[in-house]
């Protein structure tokens, strides 16, 4: 029997839409008496998911069918209404969403680095073994020390890169991460994936790159609307992909 | 529905259940750091640094010692013992408070991209607070040296208060804290709260001051601050054991308000991720 490391199972996620005045307390009396019934924006409906252990999950689909939403479910940042979420205990999770793992801005590269890494389970003490190679491998070892509020959001994505791959995790989630370093960077990281995933790490990757996601993964889901639309090996669902042309599913 | 054997399984929000595949985070040591490394931030860019954790106190407290000794008619070096034994225990409490209150809608940056228990923002907001505390009992120990007459025994009342008093804070500031993230009206009224709280309360005028049969008499035997800085003032100015129904009712209310903090904490966690 395969092994999963995630299993998502009927799960469902919404959001209530809110109007920037929406928090007044005028608003919230409104609603509760239902002349304004709050609306509601429906990210994942009834997504069921097996991750087996050492998979390359690719998710792909157009702006707001969900994928950034799974990919925070599997991290456990977001609980679903419905359905159920499960990760294989005892396994090293990193997920790198946002471009980031809960970095500071106000803090310097460094400070983030002893930070995040205690998110992600190295001690102190082995990150102050780590944090040069972090550093080079970044290649941010000049900037290390100022905020990272002053970083563009390639050299926030490498720096994020770099700590959250300086140990082997278990399992990699990956939020579109790759789209914003230089073509250097991104082959430089991609090697890193890539011996990553040999020596077993799940990945779970979410990017618009289909040519990215059609090499590198070895099965690719299309969301749409917040369901899944294919599930299957990446080089049959990219080309049912390419051949939408990114018209919407009629429902 | 059948699972990986050993995994752990995340329903969909019950609330209280534990929310999360989690990285093996060391979450202890990233409350220490950031802690840490916010206090670094706060005088990164004064020319005076660090120093300021000492002088701020010293420079607060002086200020409210002569005004208030003005206003109290008593002398400036009575005073200051007085207002110092009630003044160091109030900003440990309202710091931890209003340092906690924000600590969660504030969060996003970590709640949003990683599944850490939120507890660890208003741990650290408060964790910070008890550093400065220490820094304000050192200028209270200053305050001693130079002003009052003797140091007695009771003077070993001081831990256990400050102990009391840091898990009020905490309490008070995680449910605050909770509240804050659905409805930001918290913040400002509880600002407005605590400085009525203050200003009505036996740290800035001797309960002596007060007629016994008069409303400010009868304000001060019912203001839950009075057994709270009571704890300190009794063995700090009065030389004396605070009573044991002090201890009781700031026992109760510092572990009631752990409890009850943690509760709302535990049952309503799962929501922040929409609200932040």
């Amino acid at each position: 029997m395969t092994a999963h490391l995630i299993r998502l199972e009927d799960v469902d996620v919404s959001f209530h839409r809110r109007p920037v005045q929406s928090r007044r307390l005028w608003d919230h009396l409104r609603a509760r008496v239902g002349q304004r019934r709050a609306l509601r924006l429906h990210a994942l409906r009834r997504v069921c998911l097996h991750v087996a252990a050492g998979e390359k999950l690719g998710i792909v689909g157009r702006n707001g069918a969900g994928k950034s939403t799974l990919l925070r479910v599997m991290a456990g940042v977001i609980v679903p209404e419905r359905g159920s979420v499960s990760v294989a205990s005892g396994r090293t999770l990193a997920p790198l969403i946002e471009l980031g793992i809960g970095f500071h801005p106000e803090l310097s590269g460094r400070e983030n680095c002893y930070l995040g890494g205690s998110l992600l389970g190295i001690s102190s003490r082995e990150m102050r073994l780590r944090i040069e190679e972090i550093a080079a491998f970044s290649e941010l070892e000049e900037f290390l020390d100022e905020p990272v509020k002053t970083y563009s959001s390639g050299m926030y994505a490498r720096l994020a890169f770099a700590l959250a791959t300086c140990r082997r995790p278990d399992i990699l989630l990956l939020d579109e991460v790759l789209a914003v370093g230089d073509q250097f960077f991104v082959r430089k990281s991609l090697a890193r994936m890539q011996r990553l995933m040999r020596d077993g790490t799940t990945v779970v990757i979410v990017s618009h790159n289909l040519d990215l996601l059609a090499t590198q993964c070895n099965r690719l889901v299309w969301l749409e609307h917040g369901e899944v639309r294919a599930d299957g090996p990446s080089a049959e669902v990219a080309a049912a992909y390419r051949r939408s042309g990114g018209r919407e599913l009629k429902c | 529905m059948s699972a990986t054997p050993g995994a752990k399984t995340m329903q969909a929000r019950p609330d209280g259940e534990e929310p999360a595949p989690r990285p093996r985070a060391h979450f202890g040591e990233f409350a220490l750091l950031y802690a840490v490394s916010q206090m670094k931030v706060r005088y990164r860019q004064a020319w005076l640094g660090r120093l300021w954790n000492l002088l701020e106190p010293l420079l607060f407290l002086a200020v409210l010692t002569v005004v208030f000794s003005v206003l109290n008619q008593a002398s400036v070096r009575d005073f200051a013992v007085y207002l110092f034994a009630g003044l160091v225990p109030w900003r440990y409490l309202e710091r931890s408070i209003m340092g906690c209150v924000d600590s969660i809608a504030d969060g996003g940056w970590l709640l949003r991209r990683i599944a850490a228990p939120a507890f660890v923002l208003p741990l650290t907001a408060w964790l910070q607070a008890s550093v400065d505390f220490v820094f304000s009992l050192l200028a209270l120990a200053l305050v001693l040296a130079l002003l009052a007459d003797s140091w007695t025994i009771h003077l070993a009342c001081v831990l256990p208060a400050a102990l009391l008093v840091g898990a009020l804070g905490l309490g008070v500031g995680t449910m605050f804290a909770v509240l804050n993230v659905f409805a930001r009206d918290v913040k400002p009224l509880l600002q407005f709260t605590l400085m009525l709280l203050f200003f009505s309360s036996p740290v800035l005028i001797k309960q002596s001051v007060a007629p016994a049969d008069s409303p400010l008499a009868a304000i001060f035997a019912w203001h839950p601050l009075t057994p709270v800085v009571g704890l300190f003032q009794q063995p700090i100015y009065m030389h004396a054991w605070p009573p044991a129904a002090d201890w009781l009712t700031v026992a109760s209310f510092a572990f009631g308000s752990l409890a009850l903090g943690w509760l709302l904490l535990v049952r309503l966690q799962q929501r922040f991720y929409f609200y932040l």
